[in-house]
Formats: structure tokens, C-alpha cells, sequence
């Protein structure tokens, strides 16, 4: 057990033993936490260790911290039994972050930890690292809210810690963050409606078309937060307009968060009968998203704005394999696919954003023809853009590969033709990646990479560093599946577990 | 006694945020919020404890003034850049004014809220708050009618719950959007190492 965790038991044995409480630690310390690196905000290199060792730390506790359960230490012999209770009431609502839960806070914090370990490598300001582990408390306490539908208030809390993120001190203000803003609180306030209404019609045995407007009126309000097509297009304005560091890591921590609080929406009505129709939509939605958000991708010429294309290819690949099963529960195992997504889909997007803010750091444009040639003089980040997007392609031997072709092979066994989409989306991504080598190779007249300019490696340390452990990782991950992808499969599984 | 200030409350809630369409001038965004969340406390008041529908009126008024106090403090060109047609503003209000006083009785049945006036001040709130996000993209007009969304909102959803953590955190959201707002518009002046 990490050293973090001894202490913690330590001040909770000599309090009495019975304290200390989960939402405390992964909900409450972390807010705090957040708040104090905040005023360190001059020290940024300090602000950005601190906040990933922290980060980190919470991630070990939840790895290995049993909730509801007593865990003998006995480092004196009277020692009792320290006990993490799992729930707290606070006005009215309940939080409650259940044994069950921590794989999903081990996640949670393990993503925070490690986008702030690049924070520092791809300036993506002071401000990140606090935000980012208020984001992180925050995702805790709306996994642990009940009822679960007030999760939406917290999301736009979420939401609107980014402001600062995407608008940074002394830049103007672009249309992205407003309109960004404006389709969050659009969709909480109709999530928190359609939930109520939901809640209403299934239990009053309304008529089936009350049923399904209260459906149609759910979906709106995730679509909106998600986002779905065609409410997406915040997504590469924003991926254009800000740090893609930042962009990137709230393109992927949000729309994880809120696809896991659909997934509870839907194992919660799973029994109102008409399940079958949501997940049709959900498939149907996905399948198309995957396709468009590679169709933009090729015919994008930005990197920044690329960025959120791949974002909305994720999202899509997400709601597919969340549309898997026909009636959702966690303990079904084609539920795993959607928790195998998520790591090798932020390690992509991560060393995608780094590898083009190191390229922004030399040439603030970031089209095609700004960066054309830059291979030669940044051969580390070009590779780290072009084998990022071949990842999240889903290319064999690269870490998305396994989970993608789990998807898709789940696919085309039940749903051909949206198999086959999934799979046009990503071979358009790959077409995209081809794009984007393409233009990293070729000689320039026009940027500071003519033809016959010599190879060498004009990268930060720092950055060529992390950029080399993320491509390595790429292949790790890609080369032995079997390591971790069955870990994340099996969370979906142990949701389903109190004691995992 | 109580209908009469029920639609009291509605007509200043459609009058304030009615008015801000037709002007520029930033006291006035400032002053119909102060109204518009004076209204909604009047429609909240009767479904909610009154501590939590003070909580919301309070949450509102102080976004004003945060918002009030950033404009204050912007280099005066940079106050205000709406252009705005009147008679379009006039024209694009009514189709939401009747598109609402439609809309409003199907809410009411379908949500089972208890008066009529709720859905109708929150329908208005919510229709002419979008209408201003679609003309102009300000950082004070965006986090106005965000704010003017959130109190439409509030006025419909206050008849759907009357959980404490909700109220709680509704407030927050308010004041959040008001600092976002603020930051927003303060942002392009700070020096970048703040």
C-alpha cells in the first residue's frame, strides 16, 4: 500500500477509526487540494508535480482501498480496524461512492494524474492542473450522487471550471467556449427535466408515447452534452481556438464522464420496455458518428480542428459499445468494450495534443501547409502525430486495435451494415493519418523546412521524453493486449461486484 | 391574492426579458436580470421553502452584480459591440411569444405542474434567452441569457423538486455562469501571467 494511504489510516486510527469516509478522500480532499495548488499557481512546475502526485495517489488508494469493508492494519496490537464508509448525506441528496466504484475512480484519477504529467511539456498554463483535479472530485461526486439524475448539475459545474482552460488570460475570446457553454447548460437543464418526466411516466403507466417523448427528451439532453451530431460543432471550433493539450483532455474527460452517467441512465430504464428502440438509436447514432467524424477528418486541414473530429469519432465508438447489448446491465460482457476504449483512446488523443503543441511552440499554425516538412526538424512529435492517429484508427498493432476490433467484429456479427460503417469511419481516420504524414514529409518552400534541410531533433527534452514513452506505450499496449485490455474489460464486470 | 402575483410575476418576467432585445445599453442586460430573478422568486416562492427560493433570488441578483461590476471595470469601447435591428428583434420576439403561450399547456399536462404561469414564465424565459444567444455572441449577451435560461429553468423545474441539494447547487450554477461570464469578458485585458 502506498505511503499516501498509511498516513490517511494513521490519522484516521488515531481519530477514532470510524471517520473517515470515501467521499472525504476522493471527493472532498481533491476539491480541497485543487484550491491550494491554485495559490501556488506561480510555481508552475511545482503546481504540475503536485497535482499529478496527487492525482496519482488517489488513484492508488482507490486501487487498493476496500469501501464498506474492514481492513485490519495492526501496526500495534489494539489497533482496530479501519472501516471507509461509503456514503455521506448532504442536503438532502446522498453520495455514496461504492466498493463497486472503484475501478471507475481509479480511472478517473489515474486520466487526471497522468494529463497533468504532460501539462508542464505542452504549456497548457498554470491553471490546468488545479481544474484538472477539481474536474476530477467533481467526476467523483457525480459518480457517487443519488439520486443520480442531480449528476447533470455537476457536469455544468464541470463545465464551467473549463472556462479558464479555453480562455486564457490576455487572448480574446472565441466563439467556441460561448457556444461550447451555451449546449452544456442547454443540455443539463433538459437532462434534468427528461429525467423527471422519465421518472414520472414509468411509474404512472402513462401511454407508450408519453414513454417515448420522455426518451426522445433524455437523448436530447445527452446529445446536447455528448456532443451528438449535429450539436457537435463546439468541439473542433474549440480543438481550433485553444491549447490542444486542453482541448484534447476535456474532449476526452467529459464525454467519458457523461457516457458513463448514460450507461447509469440506461441500466436504470432498462425495464420500461423500450429499451430495444434506445439502443437502436444509440447504434444507429454512433455508427454514424464514427463514419462523419472520419469523413471530416480527412478534408480537415487544421491539426487543431482535427482534433475534435477524432474527439466525435470517439464518442461515436463509445456509443456503440455501449449499444452492444440489447438491454444494459454491467455485469454483461460485451459492456467490457466500452471500458477497454477508454485508455488507449486518452493515450491517444493525449500524445496526439502534445505532439502538436510542441509543434505549436515553433509555428502557432497549425494547417497542412504550416507544417509541412516538419518532420525533419521535428521528427519526435511528427511520429507522435502520425502513429496517435493510426492508433485511434484502430491500425493492428497499435493500442486501439484490440479494443476496436472487439467492437467490431461484435458488430458484424449482429449489425453488418453498421459494422461496416464503424469500420469505413476508421479507415477515413487512417486515410486522414496518411494525410497528415504526408504533409509532415514533404519539402516546403514556403515554411522553415525547405527541401534539403538536414534531420535533427529540435524537440524539448521534456517533450521528446514523453512524446517516446507515449509512442511506446502505443505498441506496448498494442503488442500485449492481454496485460491490460482484460483489466478494463472486467470493469464492467466488477461495477456489477461490491467486494471486486 | 396569490394568481394575481403569479401573473404579476409572468408579465415582468416577459416585459424584462422582452426589453433587453431592444437595447444595447449593458445597465439595462444588468437591470432585467435583476427583474427576470425577481420573478422567478415570485413563481418559486409558493413550491419552495422560502429560504431555498431566497437562496435562488440572491444567487441571481448577485450574478448581476458580478457581471455589473466587470463591465465596469472593461475600457469603455470594449463595453459593449451589439448591433441590433429592433424591428427584427420586435418580429423574432413575438414568434417565441406565440410559440410559447402553444407550448405552454402541453408542458404544464405533461409535467404535471401545478399552474399555468410557471410554464408560461419559464417557456419565455427559456425561448427568449436562446433567441439572444442565437443574435449575439458578447461574453455579457452569452452569459445573460444563460443566466435568463437557468432562472427558466428554475421556475419549471422548482414545481419537479424541492430537494435542498438542488436548490443548492442550482445557486451555485448561477453564480458560476455569472463568474464565467465575468472572466470571459475580462480575460483579453488581464496580463497573461495572471
Amino acid at each position: 500500500m502506498c505511503r499516501a494511504g498509511r498516513l490517511i489510516f494513521i490519522a484516521c486510527a488515531a481519530d477514532g477509526g470510524e471517520r473517515l469516509n470515501a467521499i472525504l478522500i476522493w471527493v472532498i480532499f481533491p476539491g480541497l487540494a485543487s484550491i491550494l495548488i491554485y495559490l501556488l499557481r506561480r510555481r508552475e512546475i511545482a503546481v504540475h508535480f503536485t497535482g499529478m502526485t496527487i492525482a496519482l495517489a488517489l488513484a492508488a488508494l482507490a486501487w487498493r482501498l476496500p469501501i464498506g469493508k474492514p481492513l485490519p492494519l495492526h501496526l500495534w496490537t489494539t489497533m482496530p480496524a479501519i472501516n471507509i464508509s461509503p456514503s455521506l448525506p448532504f442536503l438532502g441528496a446522498i453520495f455514496t461512492l461504492e466498493n463497486s466504484l472503484r475501478p471507475a475512480l481509479t480511472i478517473v484519477y489515474l486520466t487526471v494524474g497522468f494529463w497533468c504529467g504532460g501539462a508542464y511539456a505542452a504549456r497548457a498554463g498554470r491553471y490546468f492542473t488545479p481544474i484538472g483535479l477539481a474536474i476530477a472530485a467533481l467526476v467523483s461526486a457525480c459518480l457517487a450522487i443519488r439520486p443520480n439524475s442531480l449528476a447533470a448539475l455537476l457536469i455544468e459545474l464541470i463545465v464551467l471550471l473549463c472556462t479558464p482552460l479555453f480562455s486564457p488570460p490576455g487572448q480574446p475570446v472565441r466563439r467556441g467556449i460561448q457556444r461550447f457553454l451555451t449546449f452544456q447548460t442547454l443540455g443539463m437543464t433538459v437532462i434534468l427535466v427528461a429525467d423527471y418526466f422519465l421518472a414520472t411516466v414509468s411509474l404512472q403507466n402513462r401511454p407508450m408515447s408519453d414513454l417515448r417523448l420522455a426518451m426522445v427528451a433524455v437523448g436530447l439532453g445527452f446529445a446536447l452534452v455528448l456532443p451528438v451530431i449535429p450539436f457537435h460543432s463546439w468541439m473542433p471550433m474549440l480543438a481550433g481556438e485553444t491549447n490542444p493539450y486542453s482541448a484534447a483532455f476535456i474532449c476526452y474527460l467529459l464525454p467519458s464522464s457523461v457516457a458513463f452517467l448514460l450507461f447509469g441512465f440506461l441500466i436504470r430504464y432498462t425495464g420500461t420496455g423500450i429499451a430495444p428502440e434506445i439502443f437502436a438509436a444509440l447504434r444507429t447514432i454512433g455508427a454514424l458518428m464514427v463514419l462523419s467524424g472520419g469523413l471530416w477528418a480527412i478534408f480537415e486541414n487544421h491539426l487543431g480542428r482535427l482534433l475534435g473530429f477524432i474527439a466525435i469519432q470517439q464518442i461515436g465508438a463509445n456509443l456503440l459499445a455501449l449499444s452492444l447489448n440489447e438491454n444494459a446491465s454491467p455485469s454483461l460482457p460485451l459492456m467490457g468494450v466500452f471500458f477497454a476504449q477508454l485508455l488507449p483512446s486518452g493515450l491517444g488523443m493525449a500524445v496526439y495534443a502534445l505532439s502538436l503543441c510542441t509543434l505549436q511552440q515553433r509555428q502557432s499554425l497549425l494547417t497542412l501547409d504550416d507544417i509541412a516538412g516538419r518532420a525533419r526538424s521535428h521528427p519526435i512529435a511528427a511520429a507522435g502525430l502520425v502513429v496517435s492517429l493510426f492508433s485511434l484508427a484502430g491500425l493492428p498493432l497499435l493500442a486501439s486495435f484490440p479494443a476496436c476490433y472487439a467492437l467490431w467484429s461484435a458488430l458484424t456479427h449482429s449489425y453488418p451494415s453498421l459494422g461496416l460503417l464503424a469500420v469505413l469511419g476508421s479507415t477515413f481516420l487512417l486515410i486522414a493519418g496518411v494525410r497528415v504524414l504526408s504533409a509532415l514529409t514533404r519539402a516546403s518552400k514556403l515554411t522553415s523546412c525547405p527541401p534539403n534541410t538536414a534531420w535533427n531533433i529540435s524537440e524539448h527534452r521534456l517533450q521528446g521524453l514523453l512524446i517516446g514513452i507515449g509512442l511506446a506505450a502505443f505498441f506496448a499496449i498494442g503488442l500485449s493486449p492481454q496485460i491490460l485490455i482484460p483489466y478494463l474489460a472486467d470493469m464492467a464486470v466488477l461495477l456489477s461486484n461490491p467486494f471486486p | 391574492m396569490l394568481e394575481s402575483i403569479k401573473l404579476l410575476a409572468v408579465i415582468l418576467v416577459a416585459l424584462a426579458s422582452f426589453g433587453v432585445l431592444l437595447t444595447k445599453d449593458w445597465r439595462v442586460t444588468i437591470l432585467s436580470l435583476a427583474i427576470q430573478f425577481s420573478g422567478v422568486f415570485l413563481l418559486i416562492a409558493p413550491v419552495w421553502p422560502l429560504a431555498m427560493a431566497i437562496t435562488i433570488l440572491i444567487a441571481g441578483w448577485l450574478a448581476g452584480v458580478i457581471l455589473g461590476m466587470s463591465v465596469i471595470s472593461l475600457p469603455r469601447q470594449t463595453a459593449s459591440t451589439r448591433r441590433l435591428n429592433p424591428f427584427f428583434n420586435l418580429l423574432a420576439a413575438l414568434l417565441i411569444y406565440l410559440t410559447v403561450l402553444s407550448l405552454a399547456p402541453q408542458l404544464q399536462k405533461l409535467l404535471a405542474l401545478t399552474a399555468p404561469e410557471q410554464s408560461l414564465a419559464g417557456l419565455t424565459l427559456i425561448g427568449l434567452s436562446l433567441l439572444r444567444l442565437a443574435l449575439d455572441p458578447h461574453p455579457l449577451t452569452t452569459s445573460a441569457a444563460l443566466l435568463a435560461l437557468l432562472a427558466g429553468f428554475t421556475v419549471i423545474f422548482a414545481s419537479l423538486t424541492a430537494t435542498q441539494f438542488a436548490a443548492g447547487a442550482l445557486a451555485m450554477v448561477i453564480l458560476c455562469v455569472a463568474l464565467a461570464g465575468s472572466y470571459l469578458l475580462l480575460a483579453p485585458q488581464m496580463e497573461e501571467s495572471a
